[in-house]
């Protein structure tokens, strides 16, 4: 019986005009995304020009934050120093911090034996990091002596305690990126890629790290906030709990049904925007490695590289990094898209029974659902996305993203469970 | 056994100071292929008492049994024996008039052949195709009762059945209720507040007031008869009436509903305590009376003021 109208349910929300639109809705959104992605990538074909330019950009932007940064840092001085004095302090601090940090990239590229192309990035990324390592005292003292040492090793009394963090940090990055240009080059892997690649796998990729994060959230809440409430609100009720269901049952089904159509809004039409650019663009490679890293994937965005990438990596983490290819990558994202979704239609069928108004539905999971995704991704940010965490316990509980699924799934079937209690005792209809 | 069997049924909305006790102890039966109406002005807890009984609100205290089922503890069995529109017909506004019978079709594992009958009996035809929420009042009405009755139940709650029907769409019902009552299959609970309605059609009447029954009769009590005596000496008329049957004094004359004493020897009675009969009037005693006796008259009182 309550199979029965389980289909019921999916039968009745598959012809709702809602979700028809919304279908046609995420089809046209995909298909907008590949069009774009296909002009991008014939607009520009010299990648690496263009990630070049984009690491110029980065590194004079940078340069403009260190005199900010430093005219704040030098607020300290100003009460004994002339503003003068101050500015020609800041100066050499500056060039020296430049000087330093090129020559200590020069060594360890020659050292190394690493491509000089990409000395641009690197001297970007490690200028954002040492820019503010020079505490004036050290650096005198460091000059005074004549050491002449570079900066990442000035061992320095700071005040803040953020610095000597930022320290290791910086150091941390310079000996994973080269680690990481080593992997490349061992493995000829190409570094910079087309960000704009319209090829199916690399297209369903590039879907999944863009639009993922807010698409998932918003098309559960319009699909599932009123399954409840609109019943409640046109009468269809009547004729359904005097039907021979329990309503725990009747809650269930719903819930199941939800959960169905979700998948399926979502699946279908990114099934066919694969389809339509295996056809037009062709499959792409479905081997090309993506980051699979203990660091944030969601940020690899479309002109970083896997050195801004890795740069940016916790240096405490313990979990190795790696690559994965694309199509293992968008095998492996599934299940983790369908339990986000499970524990969304959770929360959002729970909200829909304990309200009766449909705006109100919407609006009650809207309210809550964006903000406390927002605070999620500001909390795990630095999270994983790796399945190796599985192994241990303490990474899902604590620091994993897909610890936090985990979690999210668990408060999924608290609000099943409780919201089947609370449904059986309710007053639908007043 | 009784197909329906309420047993100290109470609701209340609200909390605190506002609490309002829309049904207090309610108890009522419906025996098996019995009519029973239930009456009251708007407020009174009809509505309140079907919706509980129709799975649609839960009670603050109470059992109700359908067809021996506990409505509480064996919900699926109860409900299998039951149909009914409640307030206004519940339809899932999306969908088509044939999914909604299909759904019940499914639900209720009924035989093509009879949800082809109840299709003919709706009358609804090609409309049938159309989406419900395009429906006027009387179509979904029809609907409704379609999907009530394909089920063939064994308990039928109707609140307001003929509302919205046109008086072709009356009549009909109303001859296929008396079909159905011909028949004693089905146990029917219906409110209306078309008395002659309730009338035609109930072998029990049920008056509910301020979530209280107060009076329950049969329909042929309904239609006894009565008189209305204007005297010289009222009270003193009323004194020697007392021993005859149920004497009240209303609008300024005596109501006398006799037993089986006849009407000579009561006005003898009267003549020989000295007073005069000054008009004497034979009435039925309608529905509409009794009616009009408890909700505007006040609680009858039986006896001399």
């Amino acid at each position: 019986m309550l199979w029965r109208y389980f289909l019921f349910e999916i039968k009745q929300q598959c012809t709702s005009l809602k979700t028809i639109v919304l279908t046609l809705s995420l089809f046209l959104l995909f298909l907008g995304f590949m069009l774009y992605s296909a002009y991008m990538h014939r607009a520009a074909p010299d990648y690496r020009a263009t990630a070049l330019r984009a690491a110029e950009v980065e590194a004079s932007n940078i340069i403009q934050m260190i005199r900010l940064e430093q005219l704040h840092y030098g607020m300290d001085f100003r009460m004994y120093r002339p503003q003068a004095e101050l500015d020609a302090l800041f100066t050499m601090v500056n060039e020296d911090v430049r000087r330093i940090a090129a020559q200590r990239i020069n060594l360890t590229y020659e050292r190394e034996g690493l491509d000089p192309a990409w000395e641009r990035f690197l001297t970007a990324s490690v200028l954002r990091h040492e820019r503010l390592l020079v505490n004036f005292y050290a650096w005198r003292e460091a000059r005074a002596e004549g050491l002449g040492v570079p900066v990442t090793y000035i061992d320095f009394d700071d005040p803040t305690m953020y610095y000597p963090y930022r320290l290791r940090y910086t150091e941390a990055s310079l000996i994973r990126t080269i680690l990481f240009y080593r992997y490349l080059q061992n493995n000829a892997i190409p570094v910079i890629y087309s960000p704009y690649d319209p090829s199916a796998f690399r297209l369903m990729y590039r879907i999944n790290m863009t639009l993922g994060l807010f698409v998932l959230p918003l098309l559960v809440v319009f699909l599932s906030a009123d399954i409840f409430s609109k019943e409640s609100e046109r009468g269809g009720y009547k004729v359904l709990l005097m039907q021979p269901l329990s309503r725990a049952g009747v809650y269930v089904a719903k819930l199941a049904s939800s959960f169905v159509i979700c998948l399926a809004v979502l699946a279908l039409p990114l099934g066919m925007i694969f389809g339509v650019a295996a056809v037009i663009f062709g499959l792409g490679d479905g081997n090309y490695l993506v980051p699979f890293n203990p660091t944030d994937v969601q940020r690899a965005t479309a002109y970083e590289t896997a050195a801004q990438v890795l740069a940016r990596l916790d240096l405490y983490t313990a979990i190795p990094e790696g690559f994965i290819t694309v199509a293992e990558y968008l095998l492996w994202i599934i299940p983790v898209v369908a339990l986000y979704i499970f524990f969304m239609v959770g929360f959002t069928v729970f909200v829909s029974m304990l309200v009766r108004d449909n705006v109100f539905a919407l609006a009650a999971s809207l309210g809550i659902v964006l903000p406390g995704l927002m605070l999620a991704e500001f909390i795990w940010e630095r999270a994983l996305w790796n399945p190796i965490a599985y192994a241990d316990i303490n990474y899902i509980i604590i620091n994993g993203y897909t610890g936090f699924l985990w979690y999210l799934v668990l408060w999924a079937v608290a609000f099943i469970i409780v919201g089947m209690g609370w449904f059986r005792r309710k007053d639908i209809i007043c | 056994m009784n197909m329906l069997e309420i047993e100290g049924l109470g609701k209340s909305f609200g909390h605190g100071r506002g609490k309002i006790a829309a049904v207090a102890d309610v108890s009522l039966a419906v025996g098996t292929g019995e009519f029973v109406g239930f009456v009251g002005p708007n407020g009174s807890g009809k509505t309140t008492t079907l919706k509980i009984i129709a799975n649609l609100i839960w009670p603050d205290v109470g059992k109700i049994s359908i067809n021996g089922y506990d409505l509480f503890k064996q919900r699926k069995s109860a409900l299998g024996c039951l149909a009914g529109i409640v307030e206004n017909p519940g339809l899932f506004s999306g969908l088509t008039g044939m999914a909604h019978l299909d759904f019940i079709r499914g639900m209720r594992k009924v035989k093509k052949s009879r949800m082809d009958e109840c299709i003919e009996l709706s009358g609804l035809g090609k409309h049938l195709r159309r989406k419900a929420q395009e429906y006027s009042l009387g179509m979904k009405q029809r609907l409704a009762l379609a999907m009530c009755l394909m089920t063939d139940p064994k308990l039928l709650i109707l609140d307001e059945p003929t509302n919205g029907l046109d008086p072709t769409g009356v009549l009909e019902l109303r001859e296929m209720l008396a079909i159905m009552k011909n028949e004693g299959k089905v146990s029917l609970l219906f409110s209306s507040h078309m008395l002659g309605e309730v009338e035609k059609l109930a072998d029990r009447i049920v008056y509910i007031r301020r979530g209280h029954i107060i009076k329950e009769q049969g329909s042929m009590e309904a239609n006894a008869t009565y008189f209305l005596l204007d005297t010289s000496d009222n009270p003193k008329a009323m004194e020697a009436l007392a021993p005859y049957g149920a004497v009240i004094f209303t609008d300024g004359r005596i109501k006398l509903t006799l037993g089986t004493t006849p009407l000579d020897a009561v006005i003898e009675a009267v003549r020989t305590q000295g007073v005069a009969i000054t008009d004497i009037q034979k009435r039925t005693y309608d529905l509409e009376a009794v009616y009009e006796e408890l909700y505007r008259g006040g609680t009858p009182v039986v006896g001399v003021e």
